[in-house]
C-alpha cells in the first residue's frame, strides 16, 4: 500500500534527480527494508564487514561496487538464497529470518538472476506465469493471454503476441520477460543484478519506465550495476560499496560519475610498479572488423608478440565474447583474424589450435577441467598427440610431460595421480595455464578472467606463468574486471562497453580512474559530469 | 512477424503432414501394384495403432521430457501377460492389476531417478530386464491362453466400420492426455521440465514432481496397452519382444516429439503412430517383404534424426540444451 | 536430451585432499555385494566344481566380448548401443557365409563388416550430435533387414568340409571363447590406457564443452569408440557361428540389453569419462556367476532373469549414492 512517498507520474520520463528526493529515516516514514549491520564471511574470506542500509516504499536504490566489493554476497541474503553470520533484516519494522528464496518471495522479495530462466519452448505468455505459486491447475487461455498482455506492456513489449515461442526472442526481450514475470509475481521489493548488461539501448528504456511505474506503486527497487550513468539516471539513491563496507550512501542529486569512481576506487589509487617492457614491433595477432551479433561490434587491434593485453570489461562489454571468438568457439561471429600470417578461420577449435591459439575458458568447471580425471590427465590434455609415437603413448611419457609442467606451475609431483577435483580454484586454473606451457607454437593464449574465483597468492602465481608465456615469445589476450590485475599484468589495455572498444593504449598512458571511467560509461552517451 | 510463426507452426504441422503423406501412399500405392484398399483396411490400421499406440503415447511423454523409457516393451508385455493370468473370472480385475503394476514400476523408476539424479537408461533398463524376468518367470515359458473369448471379440467388435471398443479407448486417452497437456499447468511444467530443466527449477517449477508423474503415466499407459492387446488376442506374452519399443520411438518421433525435449503433443505422437500404422499396412497389400518394410522404416527414422541432429549446422542451438553455457561478458 | 550426458548435475568441488577415502566410499558397495555373491556360490552346492566354473566363463564370454567392446562407447559419454547383439549375428552370418573364401578371409570380413556398420554410427553420433541411442535402434533395425534381405530369410550354412580351426578347439581343457574374452579384455584395455585414442576418449567422456574447448576431434574419437565395438560384436559374432555351425538372426538372443548390464553392473558410469573394459570383464563374470547359482538353485529362467534386473539396478543405485557421498 503505497504512502504519501507517491510519484508525479509525470515525472516517469524525467531523470531522478530533477525529481523530490526519496530520503529514509529523515522523514519518520517506516522503511520497507532495513538492513542492519550484516556481516557475512566464507571461510578466511570476508564478504560482508557491516552493512547498513534502509530502503524506503517506493525508492529506487543503486548500489555500485567494484568486484569483491560484496554486492552479490548482499543480494543473496536479501533474497534469502544465503544467511548473515550476523545483523538483522527487518521488513516493515519486523525482524525476519530468510533461510530460503521462497520465505524471501513470501515476503514478496524477487531477484532477477543474471542467469536466465526463461524457457525456450514456451510461449512468452507461459514463460510469464512459470513457476508462479498458487496458479491454477487449469489453464484459462483467455486469462492467460489478457495477463500477458498486461504484463508484456508494463514492459513495452506489447508488440510481441504473447502466443510467440521465447526462443524466438533476443536476448535483451528475454530479459524483459524475466521481469515482466517478477513484476506478475507481485513482489514488494525487486532485486535487479545487472539487468541491463544484454539490453539494447531501446530495451534498456523499456527498463527503466518499468522500474519507474514498479515505484510509482509504491514498491522500492534495488538496482545493483556498474553502469554508472543508467545508475544515475534511474535511482533517487546510491549505496557504494568497497571491500565488504558500504562506504557511503547518498541521494544521486549530490553524485556524479567523477564521485562514483573515486568512491568505488577508494583512496588506494597508488602507482604500481611499472617494469619496463619492451616493446614488440611484429604484428604477431591482427583483428578487424570482428563482429559477434549480439555482443561485439566491428572490432580492431593489433598486437605484437609477447605483448600481454588486458581487456577490461564488465558483463556486457563483449571482452569475453571477443576471446570466445578468436578461439573459435563462435559459429556465427564475422570479420577477420589472423596470427603470425595466417588467417585463422572461425570455423572450429581445432582450426584455431593448428594456427597456435590456445583458450582458457572463464568456466573452468564447465568448459576447461575434466572434473573426473587426474591433475596428470588434465596438464596433458592437449598435447596427447605430441607425447604418443604412432598412436601408442606410454605412462612414463605422459608423466615426464606432466611433472615438468606441475614443477613449472607449482604444483607438487606427488599430486599427479589426485582428482583434479581436490584442487582449489587457484591451483586448478594453473592446472590449465599449465596446459599451455612448453609449447614453442603457441602463437596466441587467450585467457578468459584468469583469476576468477583465485585467492591472491594463487593470483600472483598466475600472472608469473603468464608473463612466463609472454617472454616466450606469445601473445597473451586477457579479460578482466580487476582493475589491480589489468593495470600491474598488461602492457596495453584495452577498455570495452557494451561490445566496442572504448579505448586502446599502453599501461604507462592509463590510469586505473580512467579505466574505470571508461569501463562504466557509454561513450556514444557523452560527457556529463 | 510472419516469418517468426512460421517456424513454430511448420514444426506443429509436421506429423499431420507426415501422415498426410502415408495416407496419400495408401491411396496411390496400391494401384500401382494391384492391391485393394478399403474400409477394412483403415480398420486394421486403427487396430494396429490400438495395438502400441498407447506404448507410444507413454514412452513419447518420456521424450518430451527428455529421458527415454527403455522398459516400455517389457511393462507392456507384464501388463498384457497379468491381465490375462489373472483376469480368467473379471477382465477389469486383470486390466487393475496391470494397471497397478505399470503404475508401481513408474513410481519406483521415476523416484529412483529424482531422488539420486540418476538418468533415466540405467533405471529403466534396469526395470527392463526385471519386468522381462517377472514376465518370463509368471508364464513358464509358455503363452498364457485367456479362455474369455469373447471379451477379446467385443473388444474388436467394428463400431461405425473402421473403430473399435479397443482403438477407441485407446484414442480416448490420447485425447484425454492431450487435454491435461494443453489445458492444464502439468502440461506446462513438463514441457519446461523437457525444454530446459535448469531453468524450470530456478523460475520454480516442481521439478522432481513433474518428472516422477511423466514416468507414471508411462508405466500405466504401457501396461494398459499391454492389457488391452492380450485381451483382444486372448493370450498373454510369454517373453519381451522390442517391437514395441522400435515402433513407439518411431511414431514419437514422426509425431515431432524432438529429442532435446519440451516438444511434441499426445495428438502429434497419435498422428506418428497412425502414419506408422499406415505406412506398414501399405508396404503389407503391396506385397513389400518384411524386410523391405523394416529397412524403410528405418531409414525413415534415421532420417528424422539426422535431420534434428543439435550440431547439423554446428549452430549454437546445440548448445541450448547442454552442457551448460558459460556466461559470456 | 538428458540421455545424452546422464548423470548428476554438477555439484560443488571443494579444496580437499580426500582420493583415499573417495576410492573407499565407491568399493564399499561393490565390496560388500562381492561379499554377498562369495557367500551365495559357496553356498550353492554345485557351484564350485571346475566343470561348473569353466561353464560360467565360457557363457560369459559371449556377452562379456560384446560388452568389454561397448566400453569405450559408455567411456566416450555416448551411453551405449542398443543393437550390438544384432551386428553380432549378422557378422556371425556373414563369417559362414564368406568362409568358401577361405578362414582367414572370412574372419577379416566379418570383422570389417561389424567395424564399418558401428562406426557408421559412430560418425553419425560424433559429428551430428545425433543420440546414440536411436541412431543404435535404428541401425540395429536396418542391419537385420538387410541380413534378412541377403540370407533370403533362412539361416545360413557354413560349407561343406569347412573346419572352424582354433575356434572350437579348447586348448588347456578351456574352451576357445574364454581365451578369445580374456584376450578382448586386454586388447580394449591396452587401446583404453595406452593410446593416444583412449587417453582422449576418457576426456570427451568426462566434459564434451571441455573437450570442444581443448580442440580435441570428438568426430574421430567418437567415430573410432563405436568401431571398437563393431569389432567386438563381430568377433563374438564369428565364435557364434563356429559354435552353432549355423547362423541366423536369432542368435542374437538378449546379448544388446546383457552386454549392457555387463557394462553397469561392472561399475563403468553412464555419465562417462571413468570405467574400464577390465571393470565390464567382471560385470559379465559377476552376472554369468549369479545367473548360474540361480540356475544350480532351481530358479527358472524368469527368476535368473529377474536376480539379473535386481543386481543391475542395484549396482546403478548403490554406484551413485557411493559417488554423490564422496564429493
Amino acid at each position: 500500500m503505497p504512502n504519501g512517498r507517491r510519484r508525479d507520474p509525470a515525472s516517469l520520463t524525467t531523470p531522478a534527480d530533477a525529481a523530490s528526493p526519496v530520503a529514509s529515516q529523515d522523514d519518520g516514514v517506516e522503511p520497507f527494508l532495513a538492513v542492519t549491520d550484516v556481516v557475512k564471511a566464507y571461510g578466511a574470506v570476508e564478504a560482508l564487514k557491516g552493512v547498513s542500509v534502509d530502503i524506503a516504499p517506493g525508492e529506487v536504490l543503486g548500489i555500485c561496487g567494484h568486484n569483491g566489493a560484496g554486492k552479490s554476497t548482499l543480494m543473496k541474503i536479501l533474497s534469502g538464497l544465503e544467511s548473515p553470520d550476523h545483523g538483522s533484516l527487518r521488513i516493515r519494522g519486523q525482524l525476519v529470518q530468510l533461510r530460503q528464496p521462497q520465505d524471501a518471495q513470501r515476503h514478496g522479495i524477487v531477484l532477477l538472476d543474471q542467469e536466465f530462466s526463461i524457457v525456450p519452448v514456451l510461449t512468452v505468455a507461459e514463460n510469464l506465469v512459470l513457476g508462479n505459486v498458487g496458479e491454477r491447475v487449469l489453464v484459462r487461455s483467455g486469462a492467460l493471454q489478457r495477463r500477458a498482455r498486461e504484463l508484456l506492456a508494463r514492459v513495452g513489449l506489447s508488440h510481441i503476441p504473447p502466443e510467440t515461442p521465447a526462443e524466438q526472442l533476443q536476448l535483451g526481450e528475454r530479459q524483459l520477460v524475466e521481469i515482466a514475470r517478477l513484476l506478475g509475481r507481485d513482489a514488494t521489493l525487486l532485486i535487479l543484478d545487472e539487468p541491463t548488461a544484454a539490453l539494447s539501448r531501446g530495451e534498456i528504456a523499456r527498463v527503466f519506465d518499468a522500474v519507474r511505474g514498479v515505484a510509482a506503486d509504491g514498491r522500492s527497487v534495488i538496482f545493483v550495476s556498474h553502469r554508472l550513468d543508467e545508475v544515475l539516471t534511474l535511482c533517487d539513491r546510491v549505496m557504494v560499496m568497497r571491500d565488504g563496507r558500504a562506504v557511503a550512501t547518498e541521494p544521486t542529486r549530490s553524485l556524479d560519475k567523477g564521485r562514483l569512481v573515486d568512491l568505488m576506487l577508494g583512496a588506494a589509487g597508488q602507482e604500481l610498479p611499472a617494469a619496463p617492457r619492451r616493446a614488440a614491433e611484429d604484428q604477431a595477432v591482427t583483428v578487424s572488423e570482428l563482429s559477434v551479433p549480439g555482443r561485439v561490434d566491428q572490432v580492431q587491434f593489433a598486437f605484437g608478440s609477447g605483448t600481454i593485453v588486458g581487456v577490461a570489461g564488465q558483463v556486457g562489454s563483449g571482452a569475453s565474447a571477443i576471446l570466445r571468438a578468436m578461439a573459435g568457439l563462435t559459429p556465427d561471429a564475422t570479420g577477420r583474424v589472423t596470427v603470425r600470417g595466417r588467417q585463422v578461420r572461425f570455423a572450429a577449435p581445432r582450426r584455431a589450435k593448428a594456427a597456435g591459439i590456445q583458450y582458457i575458458s572463464n568456466d573452468r568447471k564447465a568448459e576447461g577441467l575434466f572434473l573426473s580425471q587426474t591433475i596428470e590427465g588434465n596438464l596433458n590434455a592437449t598435447r596427447f598427440s605430441r607425447l604418443s609415437s604412432n598412436g601408442w603413448l606410454s605412462p612414463r611419457a605422459r608423466l615426464r610431460s606432466a611433472a615438468a609442467l606441475a614443477s613449472l606451475v607449482g604444483i607438487p609431483a606427488e599430486r599427479l595421480r589426485s582428482p583434479v577435483r581436490t584442487l582449489s580454484g587457484g591451483n586448478q586454473q594453473k592446472v590449465l595455464l599449465g596446459r599451455c606451457l612448453r609449447n614453442e607454437s603457441l602463437a596466441l593464449l587467450l585467457l578468459d578472467d584468469p583469476t576468477r574465483g583465485v585467492d591472491v597468492g594463487g593470483r600472483a602465481e598466475i600472472h608469473r606463468l603468464i608473463r612466463l608465456a609472454a617472454a616466450g615469445g606469445t601473445t597473451v589476450l586477457f579479460s578482466s574486471t580487476e582493475l589491480d590485475e589489468i593495470m600491474e599484468l598488461s602492457d596495453v589495455v584495452v577498455t570495452m562497453f557494451a561490445g566496442r572498444i572504448v579505448s586502446i593504449s599502453a599501461r604507462q598512458d592509463t590510469s586505473p580512474e580512467r579505466v574505470l571511467r571508461e569501463m562504466t560509461q557509454d561513450p556514444a552517451a557523452g560527457s556529463n559530469a | 512477424m510472419v516469418g517468426r510463426l512460421s517456424a513454430t507452426t511448420s514444426r506443429g504441422l509436421q506429423p499431420w503432414l507426415i501422415l498426410l503423406a502415408m495416407v496419400v501412399g495408401l491411396i496411390v500405392l496400391p494401384r500401382l501394384f494391384s492391391g485393394t484398399v478399403d474400409s477394412f483396411t483403415v480398420y486394421t490400421i486403427i487396430q494396429a495403432f490400438a495395438d502400441f499406440g498407447l506404448v507410444a503415447l507413454g514412452l513419447g511423454l518420456t521424450m518430451v521430457i527428455a529421458e527415454y523409457d527403455l522398459s516400455s516393451a517389457a511393462v507392456y508385455a507384464l501388463g498384457g501377460l497379468l491381465a490375462v493370468k489373472f483376469g480368467e473370472s473379471s477382465p477389469l480385475l486383470g486390466a487393475a492389476l496391470a494397471l497397478g503394476v505399470g503404475i508401481t514400476l513408474g513410481v519406483v523408476q521415476g523416484g529412483l531417478m529424482t531422488s539420486l539424479r540418476i538418468s533415466s537408461v540405467p533405471v529403466t533398463l534396469g526395470g527392463y530386464v526385471i519386468c522381462a524376468g517377472i514376465t518370463s518367470a509368471v508364464a513358464h515359458g509358455k503363452p498364457v491362453p485367456y479362455d474369455n473369448i469373447n471379451l477379446g471379440i467385443d473388444l474388436n467388435r467394428q463400431i461405425a466400420t473402421v473403430f473399435s471398443p479397443r482403438s477407441l479407448t485407446v484414442l480416448g486417452l490420447f485425447v484425454t492426455a492431450a487435454a491435461v497437456m494443453r489445458f492444464t499447468r502439468v502440461g506446462r511444467s513438463v514441457r519446461a521440465v523437457g525444454g530446459d530443466i535448469r531453468a524450470s527449477r530456478t523460475a520454480g517449477v516442481r521439478v522432481r514432481a513433474t518428472v516422477l508423474g511423466v514416468m507414471v503415466t508411462s508405466g500405466a499407459c504401457c501396461s494398459l496397452g499391454g492389457a488391452l492387446t492380450s485381451f483382444s488376442v486372448a493370450s498373454g506374452p510369454s517373453d519381451v519382444s522390442v517391437t514395441p519399443l522400435i515402433f513407439a520411438t518411431i511414431a514419437a518421433i514422426l509425431g515431432g516429439v524432438t529429442l532435446t525435449g519440451g516438444r511434441g503433443t499426445p495428438l502429434g505422437i497419435a498422428a506418428g503412430a497412425l502414419s506408422l500404422a499406415t505406412l506398414n499396412q501399405t508396404l503389407a497389400i503391396v506385397g513389400a517383404a518384411d524386410y523391405l518394410s523394416s529397412i524403410i522404416t528405418a531409414m525413415l527414422l534415421l532420417l528424422v534424426t539426422v535431420v534434428t541432429a543439435p550440431d547439423l549446422a554446428r549452430s549454437p542451438l546445440g548448445r541450448l540444451r547442454r552442457p551448460h553455457t558459460p556466461a559470456a561478458r | 536430451m538428458s540421455v545424452t550426458a546422464a548423470g548428476p548435475d554438477s555439484t560443488t568441488a571443494f579444496a580437499s585432499q580426500r582420493g583415499d577415502r573417495t576410492r573407499l566410499m565407491l568399493f564399499a558397495p561393490v565390496a560388500v555385494f562381492g561379499v554377498f555373491l562369495a557367500v551365495a556360490a559357496a553356498s550353492t552346492s554345485g557351484f564350485l566344481t571346475t566343470g561348473n566354473l569353466k561353464s560360467v566363463l565360457l557363457s560369459s564370454a559371449f556377452v562379456g566380448i560384446i560388452a568389454v567392446g561397448m566400453t569405450p562407447i559408455t567411456i566416450g559419454g555416448n551411453l551405449f548401443s542398443l543393437s550390438l547383439g544384432v551386428t553380432a549375428a549378422v557378422c556371425a552370418m556373414a563369417f559362414t557365409y564368406f568362409l568358401r573364401l577361405g578362414f582367414g578371409e572370412a574372419i577379416v570380413l566379418a570383422l570389417a563388416i561389424g567395424g564399418l556398420a558401428c562406426g557408421l554410427q559412430g560418425w553419425l553420433v560424433g559429428a551430428l550430435g545425433a543420440n546414440p541411442i536411436i541412431v543404435t535402434i535404428a541401425a540395429g533395425l536396418l542391419q537385420a533387414a538387410v541380413a534378412t534381405w541377403i540370407s533370403g530369410g533362412t539361416s545360413v550354412l557354413a560349407p561343406k568340409g569347412a573346419s572352424f580351426h582354433l575356434l572350437t578347439s579348447s586348448p588347456l581343457g578351456f574352451a576357445f571363447p574364454i581365451y578369445a574374452f580374456i584376450g578382448a579384455t586386454v586388447a580394449v584395455e591396452i587401446v583404453l590406457r595406452r593410446t593416444r585414442f583412449g587417453s582422449e576418449l576418457y576426456l570427451v567422456g568426462d566434459s564434451k564443452a571441455a573437450a570442444r574447448a581443448a580442440a580435441l576431434n570428438i568426430t574421430r574419437i567418437t567415430t573410432g569408440a563405436f568401431t571398437i565395438s563393431g569389432i567386438c560384436a563381430a568377433g563374438a559374432g564369428v565364435l557364434l557361428a563356429s559354435t552353432y555351425n549355423t547362423a541366423t538372426l536369432n542368435l542374437q538372443g538378449t546379448y544388446s540389453y546383457d552386454a549392457i548390464a555387463a557394462v553397469l553392473v561392472g561399475g563403468n558410469a553412464v555419465a562417462g569419462g571413468r570405467g574400464s573394459a577390465i571393470q565390464s570383464f567382471l560385470g559379465a563374470l559377476v552376472i554369468a556367476a549369479a545367473t548360474s547359482i540361480a540356475l544350480l538353485r532351481g530358479y527358472s529362467t524368469g527368476v535368473q532373469i529377474l536376480i539379473r534386473g535386481l543386481i543391475l539396478l542395484g549396482v546403478v543405485v548403490l554406484l551413485q549414492i557411493a559417488t554423490a557421498r564422496s564429493r
